[in-house]
């Protein structure tokens, strides 16, 4: 090593004017990664009680009416937006939890374990206090792609080939209803042979529908009530319909 | 706070972040270690691992507030000469190549992990061993070199490389047999 090492690197650091860096910096970004993992945590707590809520307030009543197609309405019906983002939002968590201060000190399990009860704690408690709802309610009312990503399952709903349909009733007389989906199209319906549950026949009352397309008359077997996730999408679509049929918030059915 | 040969690094490193002429006791204390620790790491030649070097004590300089108590300084320095090799090699494309082990190594505890033989001609090990070494990963060479011949506990390794004590183990251990795998490839007999 050259002798005049040390003085070199003396004098660059006066000819440089290079001087440590204060502590508060240090501090802030240490306290900056902390915080950008808690809220990551939380987010994907949220996130976690949409999971719950889509999965128990949604259509699950719904299951035990399907007689075909199980299995498909499952992997339709399954709240893929929120799981990603859960997924999304704890491998953030993660990260930034890995970049804290002495993460290698510590036992590998311990933050994966604090990560997965964290947010299955969050979540629950989340879930329990209405956060569940209140989300869905807002990104319903605000978002305009809620129905094609947020809640797929709104769709699974508007097509009678498939012998699924929701919507409002518009006309009712014994035997017959007349429903507008949120497609926009009208429906005339027989329900002289439906099972009714939960909701009652009358008109301005929003529901689901399980039957047959038979000779452009749905043939109702199951009536249910329209409640649960996506009620904001609804809301909002009927709100805003007006005197005039707006543009259908889904796709019209061919 | 007046400060000698015996005053403690952190002693030193308190004085420092006032008095920045004192930051010269830290370089007399680490400066033969690092550029040796980065010559054995990185095989490159001095004056380009004198250039690293001044890199790494500016970097010690400028991020003295961030030093953490809880570990050693030793640690926390050689933590930042590491990240300066690994850096060094990203930036400019080149793997950590060969290294040589200078005289004044002591390889007896190396070899009496490695093997233990009661009759070595240590001198003749020394560069055989620099043969081996050389064909073995960074990871590898990297970890060897920290237990062995720079004489770093467990701890102390994995404040350096910031991996978990049992990942350091577990590294070592395959460190250890891939040692002994190049020795039989290279058809070395130590």
């Amino acid at each position: 090593m050259r002798e005049d090492f040390s003085k070199n690197l003396f004098d660059k650091i006066e000819s440089e004017n290079i001087r440590p860096r204060p502590r508060w910096e240090f501090l802030l970004k240490n306290y900056f990664i902390w915080s950008a993992a808690l809220v990551s945590l939380l987010i994907g707590s949220l996130a976690f009680t949409s999971v719950i809520y889509m999965i128990k307030d949604g259509d699950m009543d719904v299951l035990r009416h399907i007689d075909h197609g199980f299995l498909e309405f499952l992997v339709v019906a399954l709240p893929y937006f929120w799981l990603i983002s859960m997924a999304i939002f704890s491998f953030i968590t993660y990260y930034n939890f890995k970049h804290t201060r002495g993460f290698y000190r510590r036992n590998i399990f311990v933050f994966p374990v604090v990560l997965f009860f964290g947010t299955i704690i969050l979540g629950v408690l989340f879930y329990n206090v209405g956060l569940g709802k209140a989300i869905d309610d807002i990104l319903a009312d605000n978002m305009p792609f809620y129905g094609r990503v947020v809640n797929r399952r709104m769709e699974i709903w508007q097509d009678p080939n498939n012998g699924m349909v929701a919507g409002r009733i518009v006309k009712f007389v014994p035997g017959k209803i007349i429903i507008t989906m949120l497609s926009n199209n009208e429906l005339n319906v027989d329900v002289s042979k439906a099972e009714i549950f939960g909701t009652e026949l009358k008109e301005g009352r929003m529901i689901k529908i399980i039957g047959i397309l038979d000779d452009n008359i749905f043939q109702a077997r199951k009536i249910l009530p329209m409640r649960g996730p996506g009620s904001g999408l609804i809301r909002r679509f009927y709100k805003d319909r007006g005197p005039r049929v707006r543009k259908s918030i889904f796709r019209q059915n061919k | 706070m007046s400060l000698n040969q015996d005053s403690s690094d952190q002693d030193i490193v308190k004085i420092s972040l006032i008095d920045k002429d004192k930051f010269i006791f830290i370089l007399d204390r680490y400066k033969e270690k690092l550029f040796n620790y980065i010559r054995r790491i990185s095989g490159l030649d001095n004056e380009s691992i004198e250039d690293l070097l001044q890199d790494v004590f500016i970097k010690v300089y400028k991020n003295l507030n961030d030093y953490d108590n809880t570990l050693k300084f030793s640690s926390w320095i050689y933590r930042i000469a590491h990240n300066e090799v690994i850096s060094n090699w990203r930036k400019n494309n080149v793997r950590p190549q060969a290294f040589e082990i200078d005289e004044d190594t002591n390889i007896e505890y190396f070899i009496s992990e490695i093997k233990a033989d009661t009759e070595v001609d240590y001198n003749l090990m020394k560069e055989k061993i620099f043969v081996v070494l050389s064909g073995l990963s960074l990871k590898y060479r990297e970890v060897l070199i920290l237990k062995y011949l720079e004489e770093k506990d467990y701890q102390e390794i994995s404040d350096i490389t910031k991996k978990s004590i049992g990942t350091v183990s577990s590294l070592l251990s395959r460190a250890k047999k891939a040692f002994r795998d190049e020795l039989s490839s290279k058809n070395i007999k130590i």
